[in-house]
């Protein structure tokens, strides 16, 4: 089971959903063409960065350990993936409040519990110059034609701070 | 805010790449929020949510 959501597309392909603690979340793809040095439009213009933002919340606390809340953002996923056959979705946890990799294992955890092999994730850590960690992660359709074209240019990415 | 497209390629130029679409899409996010339109989703939100319990 999870949340209703609601579509309202835009620049940022985003979705929304509220929780019964009427929390809401925004779901976002936003284009990030650049992200590969590949020549192939077919990759370039489906290739997305994934964020959950948390719109609303009306108690002080943080929402609650809900588990719709994973099985929704895998529903919204398959919704855009069936609009966007070709997506390649990329998530990087953000690190400014040094809670990257809490936000890891839940995502990590949504796609173990709710992806029924729709989907394939890759994880890799981008190490910046201070030797600092970013979890990212890239999600194509267990169908995309470009599979082995993706998988080797995110490879070459992780690979890049080793130059 | 405007993102720059990475030039030489390393992790730090692909890392600052993704975290600042992040940080524009936040922007735009938060944009949004203060719109009509964004009224109009919290309504169809409840409008969904009663139909679940429904």
């Amino acid at each position: 089971m999870y949340y209703n959501y609601y579509f309202v597309g835009g620049q940022n392909n985003s979705y929304f959903f509220e929780t019964k603690g009427e929390v809401i979340y925004e779901i976002i793809f936003k284009p990030t063409p650049y992200l590969f040095e590949l020549e192939n439009i077919e990759i370039t213009e489906n290739t997305f960065e994934f964020s959950i933002l948390l719109k609303y919340n009306p108690s002080l606390k943080l929402p609650s350990n809900d588990k719709k809340i994973g099985a929704t953002v895998v529903a919204i996923f398959m919704e855009f993936y069936s609009r966007r056959n070709n997506a390649i979705s990329v998530y990087i946890c953000e690190s400014s409040d040094g809670k990257e990799l809490a936000r890891k294992r839940k995502f990590d955890h949504w796609f173990q519990d709710y992806n029924d092999d729709t989907f394939i994730k890759v994880d890799k850590n981008l190490i910046d110059q201070n030797n600092n960690k970013f979890p990212v992660s890239l999600i194509i359709s267990n169908s995309n034609p470009y599979e082995q074209q993706i998988f080797k240019a995110f490879v070459h990415l992780s690979l890049n701070n080793q130059k | 805010m405007e993102v720059l497209k990475p030039q030489n390629r390393t992790a730090d130029e692909i890392i600052r790449y993704l975290l600042d679409t992040k940080k524009q899409a936040i922007e735009e996010s938060n944009a949004f929020s203060k719109t009509k339109e964004f009224q109009v989703v919290r309504k169809k939100l409840k409008e969904l949510n009663k139909k679940n319990v429904l």
